[in-house]
């Protein structure tokens, strides 16, 4: 009897010290908006994020992901691929929005009441372009046509129809007084309000069955046309006098363009062109599906990939030497994994990402992630207790009760021990906290040679031998949370950058792709069960030469996955090559 | 990009071992080269060989069947495991092998169970610290089988306190390999700290297994262990 309270106290003890250890916190909010497939990306104001979903419009708070609005269209489609448009007037915020029924509304932002609404004819998909704006009109690209509209009133300015034909996803394109649209029939269309429309190309009979289902790119002095056919497609790019025809095959995503490059996206592979003059292929980023909305901003390419794990690939520019490519960085990944053709929302201080699935995740960073750690704290450490008492509990039980029993009941102590054996693996993380010592102060002799400005907040040094791009080479280099240049001078060893004044960050993971992002350094990295190892920071490949990526967090050698323990407020992490 | 490290040598690192956190350090000087590897190889199968000829000069008999289904429960629940955090049957059954058809075959049966194992799980140098690790646990399970087995049952709680102990001694036996890397003393201990909520599971997971294991094998006539007390201290002896 002795040995069995004796027992069941010390599992009890077991249980309260895990209990009061928080579980693992995530960096992520997750929801279900259970409206059905989400196929654009999210949108901002800078005040609410807009979700576009079948039938529904949902604007969800920007900093916490609460829903501030709803607003129902049944539409006719299991679809809905125009995106939202957000306009400002002097006395609303507006938004915009095309419907698969034809439909184009204006809701007031803050309410999400309808301020206006024109119906146009629906002979195939409605609306599935992109609107675009032009002064104080709104251009729509309905389904075999092209109309604009007063923004404040939605009164008609102008409106032409393509006869006998159909577009689908196309969006209109300024070029010169006139807008080009490709139609299902593969032919580009020149639609001026003042004339009847006119072909600008037409594809050859080389392309079977060709679609042109995307905006065309205006470049200069050319265009860029993305014509898909059923079996072969191809990128056109002309002048009017000369043209190239570039190789596409498969299903073509939406053109992206950014300073000179353009990223041609298909479902069969996807191609960065310098587009600075003609078009060159510079380098095959991935051969996954990517069939929706690249994104090419703040110098990242994101490519919705298309399949049953969907996730966003994204690239960086890496340049060594004058020689550059685009290198993998850190995915983004859903919590929900669907396909999807969404673009990825990048927000100050949060990613909006939402899938088919119709879950929307918003990954968050600075201030969004403390006041939803502050949430997840309050709502979660009550439950983790709870929790933690579900193994730990019924097992002591089971196994104080069986022992020196005999029949069945000889069995409930191996029971009794499973169960504590699940909660412990489910309770890993809170388990090495425990048992990981934790410096109480800061002791990187770094700190001194650190701007007084970065007392308090989180600091990244890359201090490499090799490596680093010629910019930071020989310099040893202090760049603010913005990017900034604080102080540079020079160096002995080899290069050291260092990136301060962050906030915020709750591992070495994400401050370390922070700064990394900051200074411009290529990251790459890689998922273990045990968490994520750095691949490679800048030009430093891990395990090349023989040499090592090592942290030192608070001067202390880190020994864990760089996702596997939280960091102080003021941590110094340094990267080094062993 | 991948790291020179191949996922399956780590993913071999953190499932078949212990301090499955501590890989930061850890995993470097785990890597070796291809002749390297082969003579491991070839030194662990020398070892194999000898203990298994030895052990011939008594009839294997009845104990060729216990010894196939020890093997064959160790490889099986060391794959099947592979997922779980450090949890796996090897070590219990190492010890429970010594216990049972002797020290030399049962750490004949912990070299074979290593190397069939890493062969899917991937090698390396750790391979030697494994085997010659839970080669001891065997030699302890035959060094005190007359208190493991009792009247010719397993008594449970002591075989429960043993895999309890033996948890945290294989892992940090394991994880002497650091030093190749070049890895000091205090180096090491902090490497050991680091990986205490692995070493606990797989000390946990031993438990574990021999509540589960007892009961069910004291069930068992045909494995006569008052027959096996006898000549498992007389293999000892040899050893």
């Amino acid at each position: 009897m002795r040995k069995r309270i004796s027992a069941f106290v010390i599992f009890i003890l077991l249980s309260i010290s895990l209990s009061s250890t928080s579980a693992e916190l995530n960096e992520r909010i997750s929801i279900n908006l259970d409206r059905g497939m989400i196929s654009t990306a999210p949108v901002t104001n800078g005040e609410i994020v807009i979700i576009k979903s079948i039938g529904h419009l949902t604007a969800l708070d920007i900093n916490d992901g609460s829903e501030k609005w709803m607003v129902e269209h049944p539409t006719p489609h299991f679809f809905e691929i125009s995106p939202p448009l957000f306009h400002s007037t002097p006395e609303n915020d507006l938004l915009l929005v095309g419907w698969t029924d034809g439909m184009v509304c204006a809701y007031d932002a803050t309410t999400g009441e309808e301020v206006w609404n024109r119906s146009t004819e629906m002979k195939g998909y409605g609306i599935t372009g992109a609107l675009l704006m032009v002064e104080d009109e709104v251009i729509v690209p309905y389904d075999h046509g092209l109309m604009a509209l007063d923004v404040l009133t939605g009164s008609l300015s102008w409106d032409v129809v393509v006869e006998e034909q159909l577009f689908y996803r196309s969006s209109p394109a300024v070029f010169g007084n006139t807008y080009l649209m490709g139609s299902e029939t593969g032919v580009l269309w020149e639609i001026s309000p003042n004339s009847a429309p006119s072909q600008f190309y037409s594809p050859s009979a080389d392309i079977e069955s060709p679609m042109i289902r995307g905006p065309v790119m205006v470049l200069d002095d050319r265009i860029l046309i993305p014509v898909q056919g059923s079996s072969n497609g191809s990128l056109i790019e002309t002048d009017g006098i000369s043209t190239i025809v570039h190789p596409a095959l498969g299903t073509i995503a939406i053109l992206a363009y950014r300073d000179g490059g353009v990223v041609v996206a298909t479902s069969q592979y996807t191609t960065v062109y310098d587009c600075e003059t003609w078009c060159v292929a510079l380098q095959t980023l991935t051969d996954e599906s990517v069939t929706g909305e690249v994104g090419f901003e703040n110098g990242v390419i994101t490519l919705p990939i298309n399949d049953a794990e969907g996730r966003w690939l994204r690239f960086n520019q890496d340049c060594n030497l004058g020689n550059c490519t685009w290198v993998k960085i850190t995915p983004l990944l859903h919590s929900q994994p669907q396909y999807l053709t969404a673009g990825a929302g990048y927000f100050n201080n949060a990613i909006f990402i939402a899938n088919d699935a119709g879950w929307v995740d918003i990954i968050t960073n600075g201030s969004l992630s403390s006041i939803y750690n502050e949430k997840k704290e309050q709502n979660n450490t009550p439950e983790g207790d709870v929790f933690a008492l579900l193994f730990i509990l019924p097992g002591a039980a089971m196994v104080a009760i069986g022992v020196r029993k005999e029949s069945w009941a000889k069995y409930l102590p191996a029971l009794g021990a499973s169960i504590i054996l699940l909660g412990a693996g489910y309770y890993l993380q809170a388990i090495s906290e425990l048992t990981t010592p934790t410096s109480e102060v800061s002791e990187d002799p770094l700190r001194e040679l650190m701007p007084e400005l970065w007392k308090g907040t989180q600091v990244v040094v890359f201090e490499f031998e090799n490596g680093l791009p010629s910019r930071f080479t020989g310099n040893e280099t202090f760049l603010g949370s913005n990017g900034e240049l604080i102080d540079s001078h020079q160096f002995a060893g080899g290069g050291r950058v260092f990136v301060g004044g962050l906030e915020g960050y709750d591992d070495v993971r994400s401050l370390t792709i922070a700064a990394a992002e900051i200074a411009a350094l290529a990251y790459q990295e890689h998922s273990e069960d045990m968490g994520y190892r750095v691949d490679r920071i800048g030009g430093v490949i891990d395990g090349g030469g023989g040499f090592w990526l090592l942290y030192w967090e608070d001067g202390i050698i880190g020994q864990q996955a760089i996702d596997a323990n939280s960091i102080r407020g003021d941590a110094v992490i340094i990267w080094r090559v062993v | 990009m991948e790291s020179c490290l191949s996922k399956e040598s780590f993913k071999h690192h953190i499932h078949g071992i212990g301090p499955s956190r501590r890989f930061m350090i850890g995993l470097h000087p785990a890597e070796v080269g291809q002749a390297a590897f082969w003579i491991i190889h070839l030194v662990l199968l020398c070892v194999l060989m000898v203990l298994i000829w030895s052990t011939l000069r008594r009839p294997l008999g009845r104990d060729m069947g216990l010894f196939m289904t020890y093997g064959i429960t160790a490889i099986a629940g060391r794959l099947l495991l592979a997922g779980a955090p450090n949890i796996q049957p090897v070590t219990i059954l190492m010890l429970l092998a010594g216990a049972h058809i002797g020290a030399r075959r049962g750490m004949a049966l912990a070299v074979l169970t290593t190397l069939v194992s890493n062969m899917f799980l991937g090698s390396g140098l750790w391979t030697i610290y494994q085997a010659s690790g839970w080669a001891f646990v065997a030699l302890l399970g035959g060094l005190f089988s007359h208190r493991l087995v009792e009247n010719g049952r397993i008594n449970m709680w002591r075989l429960a306190s043993g895999g309890l102990v033996l948890g945290f001694a294989f892992d940090w036996w394991v994880s002497l390999y650091i030093f190749h890397g070049g890895a000091s003393f205090s180096t090491y201990l902090q490497y050991l700290v680091t990986g205490l909520s692995y070493d606990l599971l797989h000390a946990l997971g031993n438990v574990t297994f021999a509540l589960w294991l007892a009961p069910i094998l004291n069930r068992s006539p045909e494995l006569n262990l008052i027959r096996t007390n006898s000549h498992v201290r007389s293999d000892v002896a040899v050893v």
